[in-house]
């Protein structure tokens, strides 16, 4: 998980102008906070859609062994 | 509209203000705010969180606005007993401050709305535990649309929650210093390398810091931004368990064990608990605070009547136990603080003005001074005049305990120093406050040398 984090960070750094934003309010959101939450949003999304697959997964082939059973 | 005064502490945000007309707290809805209130009030969000306890209540009010250009509505909010600030906080109460910030967050999402901003001074204490008191700071959601608050809420609860874990529980006092909660670079140099294994701490501050260093004045382009409505749960669900996995494990401090470490009897300590509840149920004060309250014993004998009770301590580990105290008993009228009462919270922010002192939210009604003269006296080496003039500012009546020279817990003081208290007497200690105060009544506890004194301030 560690490395998926590093290796993220790393691409999306050398994409210039990458989820970046201006975004009107009356705090500075700051461009380096939305650029990382950005990227945290998108790795634990991807990583609940993972889990959410596995479960899916799991359930399917627990499922139908149960159903064998 | 004559004679109202605006809320200091709410200039920031164009929304609104909060001002004070015949001592009555109201607050300015401006226009620019009034699609998003109108969203909060009739979605059904505002419903939900007040009867969750989760936001202060207010009441649309006919009354004139201060600011008529501008204005939308007026609201009279419901009233917090006692306002305190993250600083005064021990680390329970800021981590649970922070999960109700998110909890607010999670549900205001199903309801399509955001909060635009999350400092740790939107939220107060009421009844024992957080409650959200910034009714302008909800807005409406924007599919795709980053996290405003997300910066600020890492410097205002993640960043200062995991210094006082992992590195020490005294660095929650950066916050008197940092008005916006702890620079996140400043959190990231100074936490310990294990929290760099840490999932939730090596994004949430330590790539922050880094990501922000790196974009620090670059030019960005708003079209490129975007967090899907799964990515903003997900951000929010990963702050909750960073938070949630934040632990403080305190060793007994100096005071921690106080109650056992006493060297008076079991007479004495009840003798002393009867004396303080008869002086307080003759006075029946509205509110009380209690100074070198511990954790909170004889702070109890006031709240346990329903009498609002603040318990001040210099120990952040006797006021974490008391706070866990509050929440294991679910304690309505108690409201343990963190406090140093030789140099107590001062005057914060834009103007001096933002952040009230500990002074200026006084007075209150009846202090309770227990076992606390000496440490002042002899410990900080400040003069009984010095001590009265104190308390005559801060109080209307009080109950103080003198504890003369010859007791154990004073020549414990007095142990690695030389004794140049030639005033510390009972004598003078009478003398000195007497020139503020009538004292009402006195009596010596159990079978010991202190005195229990109930005395009015001949001013307030």
């Amino acid at each position: 998980m560690k490395l998926f984090v590093l290796m993220g960070f790393l691409m999306a750094f050398s994409i210039p102008g990458f989820f970046i934003s201006d975004a009107f309010a009356y705090i500075d959101p700051g461009s380096g906070s939305m650029f990382i939450q950005a990227l945290i949003g998108a790795l634990v999304g991807i990583a609940i859609a993972l889990k959410i697959y596995w479960y899916k997964f799991k359930e399917k082939i627990l499922g139908s062994s149960q159903k064998d059973e | 509209m004559s004679n109202y005064k605006i809320e200091t502490s709410s200039f920031r945000d164009s929304s609104g203000f909060l001002f004070y007309e015949n001592e009555i707290l109201y607050r300015q809805i401006n226009k620019s705010y009034s699609e998003h209130y109108d969203f909060l009030m009739n979605s059904g969000l505002y419903e939900k969180l007040v009867s969750l306890n989760l936001l202060v209540s207010h009441s649309e009010v006919d009354h004139a606005p201060p600011k008529k250009n501008n204005a939308y509505k007026i609201i009279q909010p419901e009233l917090i007993p006692f306002i305190s600030y993250p600083y005064e906080w021990s680390f329970t109460q800021l981590k649970q401050a922070a999960l109700t910030t998110l909890q607010i967050q999670k549900i205001a999402m199903k309801y399509e709305m955001v909060l635009k901003d999350a400092t740790s001074y939107n939220v107060q204490f009421k009844e024992g535990k957080p409650i959200f008191i910034d009714t302008l700071s909800f807005e409406k959601y924007e599919e795709g649309k980053p996290w405003q608050a997300y910066r600020q809420f890492c410097q205002h609860f993640l960043a200062p929650l995991a210094l006082m874990s992992h590195k020490d529980i005294r660095l929650g006092q950066l916050f008197r210093i940092f008005i916006d909660g702890i620079p996140l670079d400043l959190a990231s140099k100074l936490l310990p390398l294990k929290t760099r294994s840490m999932f939730s701490l090596l994004t949430h501050i330590h790539a922050h810091a880094k990501s922000q260093k790196h974009f620090e004045n670059k030019k960005v382009d708003a079209k490129k931004s975007h967090l899907s409505r799964r990515s903003f749960e997900g951000v929010i669900a990963s702050l909750n368990s960073g938070i949630s996995k934040l632990k403080w494990s305190f060793e007994d401090t100096e005071w921690g064990d106080y109650y056992s470490d006493t060297n008076y009897s079991d007479f004495a300590f009840n003798d002393k608990k009867n004396l303080i509840q008869k002086f307080i149920e003759k006075n029946n004060p509205k509110n009380v605070w209690d100074l070198g309250a511990n954790t909170g014993v004889f702070s109890r004998l006031s709240s346990d009547h329903e009498i609002p009770t603040v318990a001040f301590d210099i120990d952040p580990v006797a006021v974490e136990k008391n706070y866990q105290i509050v929440l294991e008993k679910d304690e309505k009228n108690l409201l343990p603080l963190l406090l140093d009462l030789t140099n107590p919270s001062p005057y914060l922010g834009w103007e001096n003005n933002e952040r009230k002192s500990f002074l200026d939210r006084s007075p209150v009604d009846m202090v309770l001074a227990l076992a606390l003269i000496h440490h002042l006296a002899i410990s900080n080496n400040v003069p009984l005049e010095n001590i009265s003039r104190f308390f005559k500012k801060i109080c209307k009546n009080l109950v103080i305990e003198f504890i003369p020279k010859s007791d154990s817990q004073v020549q414990r003081l007095l142990v690695t120093r030389e004794d140049i208290f030639n005033d510390y007497d009972i004598e003078n200690f009478e003398e000195e406050f007497e020139k503020n105060f009538i004292i009402l009544e006195s009596s010596k506890i159990g079978n010991s040398e202190r005195v229990i004194y109930l005395m009015k301030n001949k001013t307030l």
